[in-house]
């Protein structure tokens, strides 16, 4: 056995040098400790985690532009020298995350990180990140921001001046979810506003995006229309009307040549994905004797949600164990059941468009991974086995292909052995989602 | 530019010197730990910074950083170990293969349960005496001792399909 043992020192001696890191340097573990939990800390300082693989235009095709000769001025509203943009900074999806276009869904985590690590500035400092953006998109440096902007956690506004040209930059401020070693803090561009340019009519829905073009307080001619097929020039003499196919998530994107941006993106409404549980769905949160497994997932939403007559549900047939359901205070979804010779057990509510991809734990804290298809406010409230609230977090999540790291705030202890049940739920202007589950770790 | 910063984030001179001086002589140590008990490099690095970060929150009651930095180590260690076999069991999936190279015997470690596996790690590579295992891991000596036989015995079965 002494030689069996030797054999294993060895081995883990050998196996221990396919990992040779060096310490990060100071700045990331000074990063690190920006996301500790503070303690008392509002919620404007909880810092709102987004890892940002923003968007790709996607699926914009047969451009048709038309010039409204015979057609009346669009109406003076729009995105001119206003204070509120045409889209919510707290959600929407970032067009600019940390120093370069979005990536693509799929390549989203290493992409990302390769981002950040390759394309700087995914700065902790929100003006940097803004004139980078500026100077970028305008293709000269000449972009000076008028002040230090203003602060409303975690979104940041700057007025933003370029050749005559001006507007406002937003920013949202995100954590990344698990590669927060890179960077305690960083900033994505979400949207910007230009008081020289009037965007108006935007529809996105049936399959078309369509808005109006038109120059305000200024002679430029030409504005430029940016496509992934490359930038479109329209002339400006008259308000113009883009009318393109929407297939998936789109930016708008308008300037004058080197002096003038709008900018936001467009996540059209579509029926969200299937929601998707943290791996470990062993947990029961119901067991009830003599009743069918629609009934009995009924009877939990109901409960649990306090939902009426306003409920629909069916199982999903065949062998499965899973009902659908379907209300308009908490969305659509599945519930995950199980079964005894005479009970019915619920498992799990998994809201679709809900995504937890992990949860972990540390000494006094809890931080789960989640993106969510539905833009909005999410929070977390964990309780233990008795029902006894034990923990809470919220935080903004941006929607689509997003993800989120949540830290939740321990408020007490779990009791042991049990495992604690998280209630998600997403509140936002496409309405509400809930996923109900057992967290175990 | 001057800047408003929206919060107050702390400087790297609120950590505490000691904690500095772990860090920038045990992190690559503890990665190297890490990665013996989950067998994922990826996941290591993450855990470490985890367990810094949760030995500055709980500065005031440390009293041995590196053995609390070492401590929060194994522990995230065993919840991710948890975690991952919990996953593997719900999506009846294998265990992807972090090394081109056959090894068995690095392939059975990560047949072993968690404690066995951090028992064993901790025994044989960082000598740690079974008292402080047994800490560590919050259990007796004698479940230490138990956890190691077995999961050497367990080893030799392995390799020895």
């Amino acid at each position: 056995m002494k030689a069996f043992e030797d054999e294993v020192r060895d081995m883990l001696r050998r196996r221990a040098e396919d990992v040779g890191p060096a310490a990060p340097p100071w700045r990331h573990l000074d990063a690190t400790a920006l996301q500790a939990p503070v303690p008392d800390a509002g919620r404007g300082r909880r810092l709102v985690a987004v890892a940002a693989a923003a968007a790709l235009v996607v699926g914009l095709v047969g451009l048709r532009l038309a010039a409204k000769n015979d057609a009346p001025a669009p109406p003076a509203v729009g995105v001119t020298a206003q204070t509120q943009p045409p889209f919510d900074p707290a959600t929407s999806s970032a067009v600019w995350p940390v120093g370069r276009e979005g990536t693509p869904t799929s390549w989203f985590r290493t992409a990302f990180e390769e981002a950040t690590r390759l394309h700087p500035p995914a700065s902790d400092e929100p003006d940097e990140v803004a004139l980078a953006y500026l100077r970028e998109r305008f293709g000269t440096t000449a972009v000076t921001l008028d002040d230090g902007g203003r602060h409303d956690p975690p979104i940041v506004t700057y007025r933003w001046r370029s050749s005559g040209s001006t507007g406002h930059v937003y920013l949202r401020r995100i954590v990344l979810p698990m590669s927060f070693r890179l960077f305690g803090r960083a900033w994505v561009v979400v949207g910007a506003t230009s008081d020289q340019l009037r965007i108006t009519g935007v529809r996105a829905e049936s399959g078309r995006l369509q808005f109006e073009v038109a120059r305000h307080e200024t002679t430029a001619a030409v504005a430029r229309v940016h496509l992934p097929s490359g930038p479109t020039e329209v002339d400006l003499a008259e308000p113009r009307s883009i009318d393109v196919a929407l297939d998936g998530p789109a930016t708008i994107r308008v300037d004058l040549a080197h002096h003038a941006l709008t900018e936001w993106r467009i996540d059209p409404p579509q029926p969200p994905p299937p929601g998707k549980p943290s791996a470990n769905l062993e947990g029961i949160l119901e067991v009830t004797p003599n009743l069918t497994l629609t009934q009995a997932a009924a009877r939990f939403l109901r409960e649990r949600f306090d939902l009426g007559e306003d409920l629909a549900v069916e199982p999903v047939g065949g062998s499965s164990l899973e009902v659908r359901y379907r209300s308009a205070r908490i969305g659509s979804g599945t519930v995950r059941m199980g079964t005894t010779e005479q009970a019915s057990i619920v498992v799990a509510v998994v809201g679709d468009g809900l995504m937890v991809e992990s949860s972990t734990i540390t000494d006094d804290a809890r931080r789960v991974t989640l993106s969510s298809f539905l833009p909005g406010r999410v929070s977390v409230r964990l309780s233990s086995g008795t029902g006894k609230t034990i923990g809470r977090g919220s935080t903004s999540l941006p929607g689509v292909d997003m993800l989120a790291g949540l830290p939740v705030t321990m408020t007490d202890e779990p009791d042991p052995g049990t495992a604690p049940v998280a209630e998600f739920r997403v509140d936002g202007p496409r309405g509400t989602t809930v996923a109900v589950y057992c967290l175990i770790g | 530019m001057a800047m408003v910063s929206s919060s107050a984030p702390p400087s790297p001179s609120q950590w505490a010197p000691a904690l500095v001086q772990v860090y920038e002589a045990r992190y690559a140590a503890f990665v190297r730990l890490a990665y013996l008990l989950t067998g994922a490099p990826s996941v290591a690095e993450e855990l470490v910074q985890e367990a810094f970060i949760s030995t500055h929150r709980g500065w005031e009651r440390v009293r041995e950083p590196a053995a609390y930095v070492r401590t929060a180590v194994v522990n995230g260690a065993r919840s991710w170990g948890r975690r991952a076999q919990l996953e593997r069991v719900h999506r009846q999936a294998t265990v992807a293969p972090t090394h081109q190279e056959p090894d068995e015997l690095w392939d059975a470690l990560g047949t072993l349960s968690e404690r066995q596996r951090a028992a064993i790690v901790l025994r044989f590579y960082e000598d740690v005496p079974d008292d402080e295992i047994a800490r560590m891991l919050g259990c007796r000596q004698v479940t230490v001792r138990t956890a190691i036989h077995r999961g050497l015995a367990a080893l030799r079965k392995e390799i020895e399909r």
